[in-house]
């Protein structure tokens, strides 16, 4: 016969004893990575907190006490202390939403638009689930990169802008932000996760990546009004929190222990915390079964 | 006017520059005609010009002795024909989907019903008549897909891979239906690409490569002609010694071996040779005979390997 | 790495989907080699493949594979497995090699040495030219390629492959035979092979288990299945000369069959033989060449279908 194949080698190396989710999150990093708009806004992301120490660091060098007269600048125009002119937890409130509006949500839907319904459409859930990989490992490969890819675009910057902060600040201001990892960790942690599961249940159902985005945006955007009207018939400040971005804003308020700054016109931190929770487990529930229906039993 | 009901000449078809078919001058039929090639050789190619899908670039089509143009439509009407895809009917169950096809064949309400059964009986798919396309595994189907073809009394069937997913009961069941089909005097052109299903109905092919005709003809035919090389043909006899002596004598060999209850004779000669044996045979001298590398498999590994 | 228990033993294993029975209360074993499954559609090929790799779970019964308990050996068990589906499945935005050596890294393999068998691997099947390439962009013969190498590249003991020439054309399905062939004589890989094409099977296969329904209808070697039948005979000539050849046969007591190729005609008699002489005779009478004549084997087919209708 004309046709000679290279040969084949049986294999009698080592076997390493990495966990199986391991490949997943390595292929779903590699995956996000390589579409554009991914690299752009994590670049975005990255540059403008950079920027913005520069800025720090400048004024710093130019006018040594910048934050004390930026601070009575503030006090004539803005008594009522509405626009940050001080850097304290609310400062970081402000910056933490610039984070998470043009960047945390368009990353988080170009990232997980297609992630399962691809596998799905391929048929790459039978390919896989016929190795040593069970769902619950997929699940949690896929949902850690997820993760950390998000928090890498939005904690990694915010981070380093409250370090630069902290080191270059008076004695004093310190107290001022102590608490800022922690409410940036767990509003940018608790955001994410319900993002990446939430996107993920919604492209496992619609199968494709524009039905997916375009079903996420209509989502975020009628869910204000339908808030907004709900509690307009029943007066009922709770309706309030299913409004995502309303939700959003208190969940970054609470964890930047500024409880006491939302009054009664807004929904409580555990009416937030419980839409989110609810989306979560929802979107767990309808992940797991469509994975097992569509590899398991198909 | 010729016999055969297809007549191509000087055929081709580009798709931009892309070569679909160059140059086909053949005559199709009538009988069953296997129509082989590997992927990408231009088979869907013929299929869709014979059907006048798409336009020839070069050359013309004579089908029932009018030639293909634009606004001639009459032999459409007498030709059949099953695609390679899929059907994309997936709502209508067997039954209804035949009587539309019928009904849109211009037949009246009555005999569309009439005609639906009677293809569905002659593929044997009566019992499905309920099912929905969409619930039917991918033999049935092609049955249902094949059952159309039947519909109508037509004299031309083009066969697109007609048995591709079905299991081997229904295709054997399919088979026997085109053979039948066959003997009855039309002109079936069956592409394939499993060569034992070709060979189970017919021994003549037609062999595209590259969009080029490469053979055409009966299998032995074609075999001879390009036979240049010695064919082995293995004889069973109790006297092998004695057969060899004597097919030595006519010149009919030109290598020999032997064992104990056979003998294995090289020849270029093959048609005499087996004339020969035959004889020996009705005088007892031999018990069986076979030609070694006669299967399609061979032939067709022969000449595209000779090409590519 | 190998174990005397054998490949594949099954014993009234039931898997259900919903209320449909897919396999009834499946008992066989399959001590190693090639094995082929036959059967129609749905007569649960593919359902005992996949409820051996935990893709289904069975109703009842059990099932052990290489020592390992179907249900429980899980991770282990399909770490040995190389499992070839039916449809198209690969991952989306990944180049061949790619894929690939992320598959062997689930399955365990080192970073390192998973790219390394990945090439090798694809190498072996033909797809050194287009290892780079994305999956989602190969033909069709080509895919099938990469499923075969996908089933290799973590080094299986054994091979499971659902219809593996599906889609190919003549050349695609020989060397696709040709490269399933070797890696079983050549590396002692085991096969379990479901096809519909009888001829697959049968180059391929030592043993076949004929399902239907669910049910084991037959299963035994494929050079027991198809011992020739006594004193019957398969001759060949050309095909215009087939029936007058079939016709003058009835006349002289001999019952006349077509064979499995055009101008085949089996011959037999229902008591006693047919000898080759009279054939010869029949055949010059008619003045019809005689291309072939041999004594008559079951084909595969026949001892399948026969084994279907055993009810």
């Amino acid at each position: 016969m004309a046709f000679r194949a290279a040969e084949y080698e049986r294999f009698h190396g080592n076997r390493s004893s990495l966990p199986a989710w391991w490949p997943i999150f390595k292929a779903t990093m590699h995956r996000g990575w390589k579409v554009t708009w991914v690299r752009r806004i994590c670049l975005g992301a990255l540059v403008s907190a950079f920027g913005l120490t520069l800025m720090f660091y400048m004024l710093y060098k130019v006018i040594p006490g910048w934050r004390e007269l930026m601070q009575q600048f503030g006090q004539m125009v803005d008594p009522e202390e509405k626009l940050p002119f001080k850097i304290d937890a609310r400062f970081y409130a402000g910056i933490l939403k610039l984070y998470i509006y043009p960047v945390l949500l368009p990353l988080s839907v170009l990232f997980g638009q297609d992630l399962i319904s691809s596998d799905m459409r391929t048929r790459a859930l039978e390919a896989y689930f016929a190795r040593p990989l069970t769902p619950l490992t997929y699940l949690l490969g896929r949902t850690f990169a997820f993760l950390a890819f998000l928090l890498g675009a939005t904690l990694l910057p915010l981070l380093w802008v409250w370090c630069f902060d902290v080191l270059t600040a008076p004695t004093g201001h310190f107290e001022l932000v102590s608490m800022v990892p922690k409410g940036i960790f767990l509003s940018f942690g608790g955001v994410s996760l319900v993002l990446a599961l939430l996107i993920q249940a919604v492209s496992s159902i619609s199968k494709s990546s524009t039905w997916t985005s375009m079903g996420l945006i209509v989502l975020f955007i009628l869910s204000t009004p339908i808030a907004h009207i709900l509690h307009e018939l029943t007066d009922m400040a709770g309706f309030l929190a299913l409004s995502i971005p309303e939700s959003i804003g208190i969940i970054i308020y609470s964890a930047l222990d500024l409880g006491e700054k939302i009054d009664s016109d807004h929904a409580s931190p555990i009416q937030a915390i419980f839409l989110f929770a609810g989306i979560a487990l929802l979107s767990l529930i309808i992940l797991w079964r469509r994975i097992l229906r569509k590899g398991v039993v198909g | 006017m010729s016999q055969a009901p297809i007549r191509c000449l000087g055929l081709s078809r580009w798709y931009g520059e892309v070569q679909g078919l160059s140059g086909l001058t053949a005559d199709i039929g009538p009988g069953i005609v296997g129509l082989l090639g590997p992927n990408g050789s231009g088979k869907s190619t013929l299929m869709r010009l014979l059907t006048g899908q798409i336009r020839a670039s070069r050359g013309k089509i004579i089908l029932f002795g009018r030639e293909l143009k634009p606004g001639v439509w009459e032999p459409f009407s007498r030709i059949a024909y099953t695609p390679g895809d899929d059907v994309h009917f997936e709502d209508e169950r067997a039954f209804e989907f035949l009587e539309l096809l019928a009904r849109l064949s211009g037949e009246n309400a009555e005999g569309a019903k009439k005609r639906a059964q009677v293809a569905l009986e002659r593929t044997g798919m009566a019992e499905a008549r309920e099912k929905r396309l969409r619930e039917m595994s991918k033999g049935m189907r092609q049955r249902i897909k094949l059952a159309q073809t039947l519909l109508f009394d037509h004299e031309v069937f083009l066969l697109d891979e007609p048995l591709n997913g079905m299991d081997p009961i229904s295709r054997r069941t399919t088979l026997d239906l085109i053979r039948e089909l066959g003997k009855e005097g039309r002109t079936i052109l069956m592409a394939s690409h499993v060569l034992h299903d070709v060979e189970a109905i017919t021994d003549r092919i037609l062999l595209l490569h590259h969009g080029r005709l490469l053979a055409e003809g009966r299998m032995e035919e074609i075999r001879a002609l390009i036979g240049t090389r010695p064919r082995e043909v293995i004889v069973k006899s109790k006297i092998p010694q004695e057969v060899g002596k004597i097919l030595l004598e006519q010149d009919l060999a030109v290598g020999m071996r032997f064992s104990e209850t056979r003998l294995v004779v090289e020849t270029t000669r093959l048609e005499e040779l087996l004339g020969h044996l035959s004889n020996l045979g009705c005088e007892g001298k031999i018990e069986g005979i076979e030609i070694e590398d006669h299967s399609l498999e061979s032939l067709f590994e022969l000449l595209v390997g000779e090409t590519a | 790495m190998e174990s005397c228990s054998p490949i594949l033993r099954l014993d009234s294993l039931t898997v259900k989907y919903g209320s449909f029975t897919a396999l009834h209360s499946f008992s066989a074993q399959f001590q190693g080699g090639a094995l082929g499954l036959l059967g129609p559609n749905g007569a649960g090929k593919s359902t005992l493949l996949r409820s051996v790799l935990g893709l289904v779970q069975p109703a009842s019964g059990k099932g052990m594979s290489m020592g390992l308990d179907i249900e429980k050996g899980g991770s282990k068990l399909r770490a040995r497995i190389g499992y070839m589906p039916e449809q198209d499945c690969f991952i989306d935005g990944m180049s061949g090699v790619r894929a690939l050596a992320h598959l062997a890294e689930i399955c365990g393999f080192q970073a390192e040495d998973a790219m390394l068998r990945a090439h090798d691997v694809l190498h072996f099947v033909g797809l050194g030219e287009e290892r780079y390439r994305e999956v989602s962009n190969y033909s069709v013969g080509m895919r099938q390629r990469y499923k075969l190498a996908a089933a290799l590249v973590h080094d299986p003991d054994v091979l499971f492959l659902d219809e593996p020439t599906n889609g190919l054309d003549p050349r695609g399905r020989a060397r696709m035979l040709e490269l399933i062939d070797r890696v079983r004589r050549e590396h002692g890989i085991h096969l379990i092979l479901a096809s519909h094409l009888l001829p697959d099977v049968e180059q391929l296969c030592d043993e076949v288990w004929v399902l239907s329904g669910g049910v084991l209808k037959q299963s035994g070697t494929i050079a027991n299945l198809t011992a020739a039948a006594r004193g019957a005979c398969r001759l060949q000539t050309v095909t215009e000369k087939t029936e007058t050849i079939g016709n003058a046969a009835e006349g002289s007591g001999i019952q006349a069959l077509p064979g499995n190729y055009a101008g085949e005609l089996l011959l037999s008699r229902l008591d006693g033989i047919v000898s080759p002489l009279e054939i010869f005779k029949i055949a010059s009478e008619c003045n019809a060449p005689v291309l072939s004549l041999k004594p008559a084997a079951r084909t595969l087919e026949d001892a399948f279908l026969e084994a279907l209708e055993q009810d």
